[in-house]
């Protein structure tokens, strides 16, 4: 028989009365929580963040939040791509990897599938999520699970001042008009590779084709998932300006295995004209990166990607989020950071300083009067109407096996060893078939 | 007057295990019993178990589904993939490791002194550098712009007219991410040859000297078969590294489907897609790859070698 022999009574008693009470305690709180309101009713406790650097904001901007809070805050700041990682082997063993986390918009379905994220409708204000420009990107099963720090969507970055040197005086707004417009650049001499675009095997990859076929007025999977990019045309239309405008030598040929930041790069040090799939943030004049690039004095304009025939479909939501986990213990203290973070004085101090694209619309409207920021803040303010998810009612689950086709189909496209119809045939077929996998 | 008896009797022994040599014996291997148990058994088996499962981290059902993960893996055409770019790796660092390692084993033999100290020091650098930074360091290299330094290195001798994305090329891409490897797998074959080298008799030259045995001679007929341990063990800890062969890929290729691994098609498994159970699949397949060849080198590679 098993049992407690030999253990005192009271020991036992003890021990269980301690079980019981950490079972039902539930995570900390504070009774008199408002949602919303950032005050010192969570005073004394100290929440973790497992964020990428970019959202690691300075400890002098940290201090403010403590001073207002008397909540302590502990940053692991990591890589971007060890995030994910880090937070699927701690929820899969039954841990918060941390109070606060990163959330990528394509992470959505997943964690929310596995039940790893607390709604955030109660620990928030409806205020604060109205605010948040792209907030619809983070919302499972109708609930609220992350919420928008950084501003991400895609529109054209053009260096007006290479285009005029090449005697061109207006941006393109199709895809014809920028091959035209790349050959004239190339030709003038102004710029060998006069396109940035990343054609390696990479999320980076997929991005700008699901922005190109937005552009042009389609969606690339439909709200079931079935690959619309198959029927609308501009799945083919698309794959082949992008084949054109390689097999032209208008794209670097080493874009097949850059990143995103070299090719933001190439367009930082001047060697590219146009960025077609451009985060509005890659020119922040705040950030000394910036300060210290070729293209400091040149005139730039950031427009909406073209499209097949002018740009009729507005842009995609890329955004990053913060997130709870559902198995923190401080959901309330993590809530209050998570509308700190969206205050709007929050977020313009940390543009300043080097931070991401405030995602709060307030922010956004300050920092248009903002001297060196007024020319991009009222391109950004023009374009919010126009974010839309990338896939209407957010990715699916197998979202990320789906990108990674794309983006090896994309390349292969670019590189000729396979035409854009075949190409699309394929990427239709493997798609319903990774999608029946998965259900 | 009868003679005094003399009482013979047996020493108590105590039983087996009860000894305090046997105590001490346990107490020894307890550290790394109980650290293999926890590292390598129990996740073995939980593995193995969670193979039969259907284990998706999207659901709750945990149902048991027979040999469907294993059918579902060795059917997937990424999976194949992976298989056939993995054999490549396996062959490249076997060859690679198996025939540099003992040509810079044999060279260092010829050294003395401060010199074979210092040059062994210099060759088992790249030992110490971990995969993932190896990467990012052979990733300088192979940058596909005017400044990687291979392009800028080839392109200021005229030896390319354009920037080549080296990595993306059909053959020689896994070939390089192969030789990465084979840069820092190869310092420790080198140690395993020296020791294996400098462990044969001395004599056994000198008498085939005498026999007018040549140099060449002298290495197939002396050093190859006596190193036969040695080469079964450069050869096994190769192949372990072709077969687990991840980090360097990630980071020189990320995710592309033609230089992916075996050990990555798990990590995509189990992290991208969240489907453990074919994750747990793809593991019990690479061990049983492993422990096969394993079980060929010992048969047919090692052999036992007495002085």
């Amino acid at each position: 028989m098993i049992g407690f022999s030999g253990v005192h009574p009271r020991v036992v008693a003890l021990t269980a009365v301690a079980l019981s009470a950490a079972f039902f305690a539930g995570p900390a709180g504070a009774a008199d929580y408002t949602p919303g309101a950032i005050d010192k009713s969570l005073a004394g406790t100290t929440i973790t963040l497992l964020v990428p650097p970019w959202a690691a904001y300075k400890q002098a901007l940290l201090d403010d939040f403590t001073a207002r809070t008397g909540i302590s805050v502990n940053v692991e700041s990591i890589d971007f791509d060890s995030i994910h990682d880090k937070v699927v082997t701690a929820a899969a063993s039954g841990q918060a990897v941390a109070d606060v986390i990163e959330l990528d918009w394509t992470w959505v379905s997943q964690f929310g599938a596995a039940g790893w994220l607390a709604p955030l409708d109660k620990l928030l204000s409806s205020q604060e999520v109205a605010d948040a420009v792209g907030a619809n990107s983070f919302v499972f099963n109708g609930q609220q699970v992350g919420l928008p720090y950084s501003l991400d969507f895609r529109g054209s970055l053009v260096n007006m001042t290479k285009f005029k040197q090449a005697g061109l005086s207006d941006p393109p707004s199709t895809w014809a008009q920028v091959l035209d417009d790349a050959k004239k650049l190339k030709a003038a001499g102004v710029s060998e590779y006069p396109i940035a675009l990343p054609l390696s095997i990479t999320e980076n990859t997929s991005t700008p084709w699901y922005m190109l076929v937005r552009a042009a007025g389609g969606e690339v999977l439909d709200e079931k998932g079935q690959p619309a990019f198959a029927t609308n045309g501009l799945g083919v239309s698309s794959l082949q300006f992008i084949r054109d405008a390689y097999a032209a030598g208008l794209i670097d040929p080493g874009a097949i295995g850059l990143t995103q930041e070299q090719v933001d790069n190439e367009f930082l040090g001047g060697s590219a004209a146009i960025m077609l799939s451009a985060y509005p943030g890659t020119v922040n004049f705040a950030d000394a990166g910036t300060k210290g690039s070729n293209i400091v004095g040149n005139e730039l304009a950031f427009i909406h990607v073209p499209g097949e025939k002018n740009n009729t479909g507005g842009t995609i939501a890329l955004e990053e989020a913060l997130a709870i986990p559902a198995l923190s213990k401080n959901q309330q203290a993590a809530a209050m950071y998570l509308s700190w973070t969206l205050d709007p004085n929050t977020q313009i101090a940390a543009y300043k300083d080097s931070g991401p694209l405030p995602t709060n619309q307030n922010a956004l409207k300050a920092l248009s009067t903002d001297p060196d920021n007024k020319v991009l803040m009222q391109s950004v303010l023009n374009f919010i109407p126009s974010i839309e998810p990338v896939i209407p009612g957010g990715p699916p689950t197998w979202y990320t096996k789906f990108s990674a086709e794309v983006a090896a189909t994309i390349q292969a496209v670019a590189l000729g060893q396979v035409t854009a119809e075949k190409a699309v045939d394929d990427l239709a077929a493997k798609t319903k078939q990774i999608a029946a996998q998965a259900n | 007057m009868s003679a005094p008896a003399i009482a013979v009797t047996a020493p108590t022994l105590p039983a087996p295990g009860r000894r305090p040599a046997d105590r001490l014996g346990w107490l020894l291997v307890a550290p790394a019993s109980i650290v293999i148990v926890a590292l390598v058994l129990y996740p073995t088996a939980v593995s193995v178990f969670g193979s039969f499962q259907h284990y998706s981290l999207t659901d709750q059902d945990r149902s048991f589904v027979g040999l469907q993960n294993y059918l579902t893996v060795l059917s997937d055409s990424e999976f194949q993939r992976a298989s056939v770019t993995t054999a490549l790796y396996f062959v490249v660092i076997s060859v690679g490791v198996l025939v540099i390692g003992l040509g810079m084993a044999l060279w260092l033999q010829t050294l003395r002194g401060v010199a074979r100290g210092l040059a062994l020091g210099v060759i088992i650098l790249p030992w110490a550098v971990p995969g993932t930074v190896s990467g990012l360091l052979w990733s300088f290299i192979f940058t596909p712009t005017g400044a990687g330094l291979l392009n800028s290195t080839l392109t200021s001798l005229h030896v390319i007219e354009s920037n080549q994305a080296w990595l993306n090329m059909p053959v020689l891409g896994p070939l390089l991410i192969a030789l990465t490897v084979v840069w820092g797998g190869t310092p420790l074959g080198v140690v395993i040859f020296l020791a294996a080298l400098e462990g044969i008799p001395r004599d056994l030259y000198a008498q085939s000297l005498v026999d007018g045995a040549s140099p060449a001679r002298q290495f197939w007929s002396i050093s190859l078969p006596l190193l036969r341990p040695a080469i079964a063990i450069v050869m096994l800890n190769a192949a372990t590294l072709a077969i687990g062969l991840f980090d360097q890929v990630y980071v020189l290729s990320g995710i592309d489907p033609s230089k992916i691994t075996i050990a990555a098609s798990m990590y995509l498994y189990a992290f991208r897609d969240f489907n453990f159970g074919l994750g747990f699949a793809a593991a019990v397949v690479a061990a049983l790859i492993t422990t096969a060849i394993a079980v060929f080198y010992l048969k047919a590679v090692y052999r036992e070698v007495e002085f």
